[in-house]
């Protein structure tokens, strides 16, 4: 009897502590880093000290580095947030189109070869490279105890989480491989749920936090692009052809002139005669 | 005079309605043009990439009036008229153009019209504008007055000027008929 007793409470307790192991990992970190994917395998960047030469107006591709885990951020949710981003600079002029490249098109260490593979395959001359780093953890907090009675797993919120969330654009010039300039966006997301909810409301969280991150990387990527076209007129930090894929029909200021003085010189001819 | 009212209502309307409704339904698009939206070939030539832009034309535009006076008139009343041919001239002679907004290559007509009805300071200004053309060929060089990216387009200043002798031709045969 005693033996039962003693194995009950074991089971019991073994249950309960295994239960909160499985449900609420402490930490797990999803993680793409743009170095990892463009120098694989600790490979030195090669350093040409080249001007890039940039097309306007450009033709910009825009995708997530690969990440060691597939299913940290489902496809449609990237293409989501991607297309975000795309909306909030293709109603530039310098900019003629925005492509989104899905991570599918993208090898995991793929490098600079695989870069220009897809820039080719989507024709673009310019790739925004979104790295992420987003950490999650999980705790129980002092409600948990009502979980010992299993109807406290469904209804209090015992389980909370903390996911902090970094989203980092990188945007590079294709043909001269270089880094034309760099923007961050971060989120904290806080959160609790009851533990048989945690699953699912810790994932929207994670979700959520991209969301966030991607929210707060639009102005930061602005800012970035107006100091790099300050840093163009200013100390040529890259040269900037004009094509004819975007045109103005315009006389320019010269122009205006002359159309100025000969009507000037009509109206003073009119007048004399 | 209530017909050359409305022939002159006529492209004033188009550029007030291509002002006014967005930019990118209204420009002149190689691919939108190829699937089937026709009317660009109209309103690319009348709507522009800002007002900097737009008033730019216009004061062009209203200068060929001061300085060609009534004579004008029947050239501006065949704008709508070359609009399209100008589109399709852009189309074929410029191969890498994708999008195009403006008035200019219709202005460069008028300039053709300054020529003949302007007397002497209307060919000094032909002549000024050609030489300018040939400046712009061969430098290809920017205007202050187009949104940074957006190239200025010469070869429709050029389609212009041709399209503006064609005109030059058909409003001949209409005064002279045989």
């Amino acid at each position: 009897m005693r033996h039962r007793t003693l194995a009950a409470l074991v089971a019991s307790a073994l249950i309960s502590t295994g239960c909160a192991t499985w449900f609420n990992p402490p930490e797990s970190t999803h993680r793409a880093s743009v170095v990892d994917y463009l120098y694989p395998q600790n490979e030195r960047p090669a350093l040409k000290p080249t001007v890039p030469e940039l097309h306007l107006p450009l033709r910009v591709g825009i995708a997530f580095v690969p990440g060691d885990l597939r299913g940290d951020l489902p496809e449609v949710e990237r293409n989501n947030l991607l297309n975000r981003v795309k909306s909030a600079f293709s109603n530039r002029p310098y900019i003629d189109s925005i492509q989104v490249i899905p991570t599918t098109y993208l090898r995991s260490g793929g490098g600079f070869g695989n870069l220009e593979q897809a820039a080719r395959m989507f024709n673009v001359d310019v790739v925004v490279l979104l790295s992420y780093d987003q950490m999650q953890f999980s705790d129980n907090n002092r409600l948990s105890v009502f979980y010992w009675t299993i109807v406290g797993g469904y209804l209090v919120n015992g389980s909370q989480y903390d996911v902090s969330t970094l989203v980092d654009a990188s945007v590079f010039d294709v043909a001269s491989r270089q880094l034309l300039f760099r923007a961050p966006g971060t989120s904290q997301l806080k959160g609790s749920s009851p533990l048989v909810k945690f699953g699912e409301a810790s994932r929207e969280a994670r979700t959520e936090g991209y969301r966030q991150a991607v929210d707060s990387l639009i102005p930061q990527l602005d800012a970035q692009l107006e100091a790099f076209r300050q840093r163009v007129k200013e100390q040529n930090a890259a040269r900037i052809i004009h094509t004819s894929r975007s045109s103005g029909g315009d006389s320019g200021l010269a122009g205006l002139g002359l159309f100025g003085v000969t009507a000037a010189v009509a109206i003073y001819r009119r007048r004399a005669g | 005079m209530l017909a050359e009212h409305w022939r002159l209502g006529l492209p004033a309307g188009l550029l007030l309605v291509a002002s006014l409704l967005p930019g990118e339904a209204m420009e002149l698009n190689r691919q939108a043009v190829a699937e089937g939206q026709l009317w660009r070939l109209w309103t690319g030539q009348f709507c522009h990439w800002s007002v900097l832009h737009l008033a730019g034309n216009l004061a062009a535009a209203v200068a060929i009036c001061v300085i060609a006076g009534r004579p004008i008139r029947p050239w501006l009343a065949a704008l709508p008229l070359v609009a399209p041919l100008l589109s399709l001239f852009l189309l074929a002679a410029v191969p890498g153009l994708e999008r195009y907004r403006g008035l200019s290559g219709l202005v460069a007509m008028l300039v053709v019209g300054a020529a003949i009805e302007g007397g002497l300071v209307g060919r000094i200004l032909a002549a000024a504008y050609l030489a300018k053309l040939g400046f712009d060929a061969f430098t290809g060089s920017q205007s202050a007055l187009l949104p940074e990216g957006i190239a200025v387009a010469w070869p429709a200043h050029l389609g212009g000027l041709l399209l503006g002798l064609a005109t030059a031709g058909w409003l001949h045969l209409r005064r002279n008929p045989r």
